[in-house]
């Protein structure tokens, strides 16, 4: 997937997601294999030793998540430690134009420090790559787990639309290596 | 500032625990008091945010007496705020009233050895972001703080977000606060009542901003507390 750059790939290790403009059509099979190597590192860095699903075989849950005015989601991690690292984002709505507010925000949790907090720049359209719970981050003494935390801020007018993708082993089947 | 509707200030962040005060200062005086930041006589320190872990960017805190715009404003606003304060104290039943002006309240502070000038400058350039953190300084804490910016969103700088959180009982939330030159946010220091099923309950707020995607970002904090 061109979309997917020395670039972006540098920008997800450093801040935990990247915004890959205008591929709301892309194909969720083929980014998840553009996706793998880089999942299979992270965890590595994060010594999880977790069997990943292969494209041909994972179950992509795509769940569509529509706020009005006054909504917002609230800041949490809503998914386990197996989980696959990374989830997609797809903006639906024209900010300032179907919805004002309703920005994407994540905070980091770093051991023994302040939590970071992140504003993915979304536009109509665009793609996130976002890291789905625990991300490892380079320090100056080596290799660290930060914890990812996701919202949405309220929505101040108007409806937001936004396409959220999860990967998953077909049912049944362990995560485990 | 007269044109300002304090009652609707005070009814938003009752509800939300920020509020914008729209173009509080001009363009020139935005200018004028971004000048300000290489004047080192101006402060009392300067604080690099990496040397301690608090993000990236640095900031000044000013040295008495301040510029005499800002010392306006810092008495203006804490004698607008002062009840909202003291309705939180009850609410949270905190054994603490504010008094109606700046010189009663500093008094307080000074009183018990937070001399030192909270009033700020902060400067950000590409790649500095602010941890999300509380503002406290001693035990004397004024319930309430005022962040202006100084520079235009989308010409001077991108990125850059005023990012707010609260955790309560159970439920986080994360707002952005959009900005536009000259606006103020007001905003809780570090706690606020919010009411429950069964009463009032206290939130925990903290504030940050995100990262600059590019140029700079200037910012006056108004902090009506002094420091120890």
């Amino acid at each position: 997937m061109d979309a997917l750059t020395d670039t972006s790939i540098a920008q997800l290790d450093q801040e935990g997601w990247v915004v890959l403009p205008h591929m709301a059509g892309c194909d969720v099979r083929t980014l998840y294999a553009c996706l793998l190597p880089i999942a299979a590192r992270w965890l590595a860095l994060m010594n999880r030793h977790i069997a990943l699903t292969p494209a041909s075989r994972v179950v992509p849950r795509t769940a569509t998540c529509t706020r009005i005015t006054g909504e917002f989601q609230p800041l949490q991690q809503d998914a386990d430690a197996d989980a696959f690292p990374l989830q997609v984002v797809t903006l639906l709505s024209a900010p300032g134009r179907d919805f004002t507010g309703g920005e994407y925000v994540m905070t980091e949790q770093r051991p023994r420090m302040q939590s970071r907090p992140m504003v993915v720049p979304l536009q109509q359209g665009d793609v996130a790559i976002l890291a789905t719970a625990r991300r490892p981050c380079q320090g100056s003494k080596g290799m660290y787990t930060v914890s990812m935390r996701h919202a949405v801020s309220t929505v101040r007018s108007g409806t937001r639309i936004a396409r959220i993708v999860t990967f998953h082993p077909p049912d049944g089947e362990l995560t485990d290596a | 500032m007269h044109d300002i509707d304090w009652r609707d200030m005070a009814v938003r962040l009752d509800a939300t625990g920020h509020a914008v005060l729209p173009a509080i200062l001009t363009p020139d005086e935005c200018a004028a008091l971004r000048a300000m930041y290489p004047q080192t006589a101006r402060f009392r320190s300067r604080i690099v945010m990496a040397r301690h872990g608090f993000g990236r960017g640095e900031y000044q805190y000013f040295a008495y007496p301040l510029p005499p715009l800002l010392q306006q404003l810092r008495e203006t606003l804490y004698a607008h705020l002062a009840p909202l304060a003291n309705v939180w104290s009850r609410q949270l039943r905190v054994p603490v009233t504010y008094p109606g002006t700046l010189q009663a309240f500093l008094a307080r502070c000074h009183a018990a050895g937070q001399m030192k000038p909270t009033p700020l400058l902060l400067q950000y350039g590409a790649g500095d972001y602010n941890c999300l953190h509380q503002d406290l300084y001693g035990a004397h804490v004024f319930p309430l703080q005022v962040a202006i910016l100084l520079s235009r969103p989308g010409q001077d700088f991108t990125g850059g977000e005023f990012v707010m959180t609260e955790h309560g009982a159970g439920m986080a939330r994360a707002d952005v606060v959009p900005l536009a030159q000259g606006d103020a946010v007001v905003f809780a220091v570090n706690q606020r009542p919010v009411a429950g099923k069964r009463g009032m309950r206290r939130v925990a707020l903290r504030h940050g901003v995100s990262r600059l995607a590019s140029g700079t970002r200037h910012t006056v904090g108004l902090i009506f507390h002094d420091a120890a």
